[in-house]
């Protein structure tokens, strides 16, 4: 039989049970529903972190030193602003503490001590006030700039120049407040609070400089002023792991093999749907040639070849899974928009996750309509003539 | 030569350590234009041998000459193709497609001949013609009695012009007056110019052939020319004996 032929003798089938064809096809739309909107959130999730990080600036170093007989002091940080490439330098000491004001608190506040340059090198704004300075750092000042969410819970007013503020138990006085950044990877800008890096390091009772931002003079000479601090560090700890410098693009890079890791888990997830909706596909093309034996034995003693009977079944199970691969991907169009206004993050549904849906449809249909549709083709015509 | 040709054909089945002959050494000739009648008992092998001559099966050992083509041994992909252009069935249970209406059904062989569209639409409409059944085109076989869906079937039969109609049992689901209509077309239908084999155990039946050929266990038995209808004459029987 000729192919069109064949394709329409599956459609007449496909049509002629098709409630039967309807059920079998809710399986593979669900599946592919799942999957197509999981990897949407996944891959949608992982543009907008990568957007926000780019947001940060992309010439950002950081230098993370773990070896313990590395000690940097705050000359060598001064130090490596004169590195080939590097403008600005600045150490940072994090901890976490309950701020107050009065009886007002908040718990697991980040604290971070840090030097005026940081305010450039991550592009910090400010709101009022000033930021850190030389004066404050070498005074060991108790002063502190503090995010826009702290102002509020804790004054119930972005007007919080000159306030105290609790930090461990120990006053400061606020000098600056940040312009409202909503959130990125690390932590919540908001909900920060900077003080004089040397203050810091007597509050937190922690002398050794662990973490180093740099900024670069430009984006495009990051990775060489990447070697440069790296030929710079190398003289505080050869140990291996001693150290490590990182630029904005290699911390992307890990986070989004994380969430492409993620995503593949979601879709892997979903998959397991369109297995299941695979199975009930194989389960009713079987019952299908049982059902349809003596049609298929009319079939064969008419001129059917073993191919024309295996193309009649096999297009029955791909027109159903076809099918509902595109309803699947229609509804994935709909309700990953919906998924997106419930996580407050444009979804979009990319259109290589669909063909790639499609073809997997179609492969699903193929792989799980060949074992029935071969069982048909091989029934032997006199046997198949006789059942009843 | 003759149109079917079988030579010295054996079919043996194994049922477990025992050997069934289904054929045991068959020969026969059939000429074009003839209407013979296989007959035989139940058990006797006349299915077997009409699956051997539909090629639905192949002998275990033996030659087949269909229209002057050795056909004993091909792969069922040749074998499909001489099922669709050589031969047409008319079965005991008329098996139509119950889905399909009668065009549908007349039409799917040229399907598989791969005929146009357009020619197939004409050869479908001349063979309802023959059968007389052009005013039920559209029926499907539920809304058509017995007779006119033994009919279509017929008409399904003869759509591809294949030089052999084999019958089996083609009236044992009809009352009396269908059987007749029956009988008389494929009557009409020999003297039209086809071969015609009817398997059949109603002696009635069998005796509208040219020539009868009894059956049993596996062998031929006895052949019989008859005469027009009248006088039967063959290896020295009255064929109201057999």
């Amino acid at each position: 039989m000729r192919i069109y032929d064949s394709f329409i003798s599956a459609l007449k089938a496909v049509w002629t049970h098709r409630m039967r064809s309807i059920l079998t096809m809710l399986g593979i739309i669900i599946g592919i529903f799942a999957v197509t909107s999981l990897i949407s959130v996944g891959q949608s999730s992982n543009a907008a972190i990568t957007a926000q990080i780019e947001g940060l600036g992309t010439n950002m170093l950081t230098v993370s030193i773990r070896d313990y007989r590395a000690k940097l002091t705050l000359k060598d940080v001064e130090e490596m602003k004169s590195l080939d490439g590097i403008a600005a330098a600045s150490p940072a000491i994090t901890s976490i503490y309950t701020v107050k004001n009065g009886n007002t608190s908040m718990d697991s506040i980040t604290v971070q001590g840090v030097s005026p340059d940081y305010q450039a090198i991550r592009g910090y704004k400010l709101d009022s006030g000033r930021f850190i300075s030389d004066k404050d750092n070498s005074s060991r000042l108790k002063v502190a700039v503090v995010g826009q969410n702290i102002a509020v819970t804790l004054y119930g007013t972005l007007d919080v120049i000159g306030q105290k503020i609790a930090i461990n138990g120990i006053q400061f006085q606020i000098i600056g407040l940040l312009e409202q950044q909503g959130s990125n990877e690390t932590t919540n800008q908001d909900d920060l609070v900077m003080i004089p890096f040397v203050t810091a390091q007597r509050v937190m009772q922690n002398t050794r400089i662990s973490t180093v931002y740099l900024s670069a003079v430009s984006a495009d000479i990051v990775t060489a002023a990447q070697e440069n601090v790296v030929k710079y560090m190398q003289r505080f700890s050869t140990q291996d792991n001693g150290f490590s410098v990182n630029t904005q693009s290699s911390v992307l890079k890990s986070l989004s093999s994380v969430t492409a890791t993620q995503t593949a888990m979601l879709g892997g997830i979903a998959g397991i749907s369109l297995l299941v909706g695979g199975i009930g596909i194989m389960n009713i093309m079987l019952v299908s040639v049982m059902e349809r034996t003596r049609e298929i034995g009319i079939e064969k003693a008419i001129g059917a070849t073993r191919k024309d009977i295996l193309l009649q079944f096999l297009f029955e199970a791909v027109i159903v899974s076809g099918i509902g691969g595109l309803i699947g991907i229609f509804l994935a169009l709909f309700g990953s928009g919906f998924v997106g206004s419930i996580m407050n993050t444009a979804v979009t549904v990319q259109s290589g996750v669909m063909i790639l849906a499609l073809v997997f449809s179609l492969a699903i249909g193929i792989g799980f309509g060949i074992y029935p549709a071969v069982k048909a083709s091989k029934l032997n015509p006199i046997e198949a003539l006789r059942y009843e | 030569m003759a149109l079917i040709e079988i030579k010295d054909m054996y079919k043996i089945y194994e049922m477990g350590s025992e050997k069934v002959h289904a054929l045991d050494g068959i020969n026969l000739e059939i000429d074009e234009r003839e209407f013979v009648a296989i007959v035989g008992p139940s058990g006797s092998g006349k299915s077997t041998l009409m699956n051997m001559i539909g090629c639905l099966d192949v002998p275990t050992s033996g030659k087949y000459y269909l229209d002057n083509e050795d056909v004993s041994a091909l792969p069922d992909r040749r074998l499909a193709k001489i099922r669709n252009s050589k031969i047409g069935f008319i079965f005991q249970q008329f098996n139509l497609f119950q889905k399909m209406n009668a065009y549908e059904n007349i039409e799917r062989p040229l399907k598989y001949a791969r005929v146009s569209r357009q020619r197939r639409a004409d050869m479908t409409k001349a063979a309802l013609e023959k059968v007389g059944l052009s005013d039920r085109m559209y029926h499907k076989p539920n809304e058509l009695s017995g007779g006119q869906q033994q009919r279509v079937a017929i008409a399904r039969a003869l759509v591809a012009n294949p030089p052999v109609l084999l019958a089996d049992e083609p009236t044992g689901n009809l009352d009396s007056k269908s059987s007749n209509e029956i009988m008389n077309l494929i009557k009409d239908l020999h003297s039209a110019g086809n071969t015609i084999i009817l398997i059949t155990h109603e002696h009635d039946i069998a005796k509208e052939a040219d020539r009868i050929i009894n059956m049993s266990d596996g062998r031929i038995v006895s052949e019989i020319r008859n005469v027009k209808g009248d006088i039967v004459v063959g290896k020295g029987k009255k064929y109201e004996n057999l």
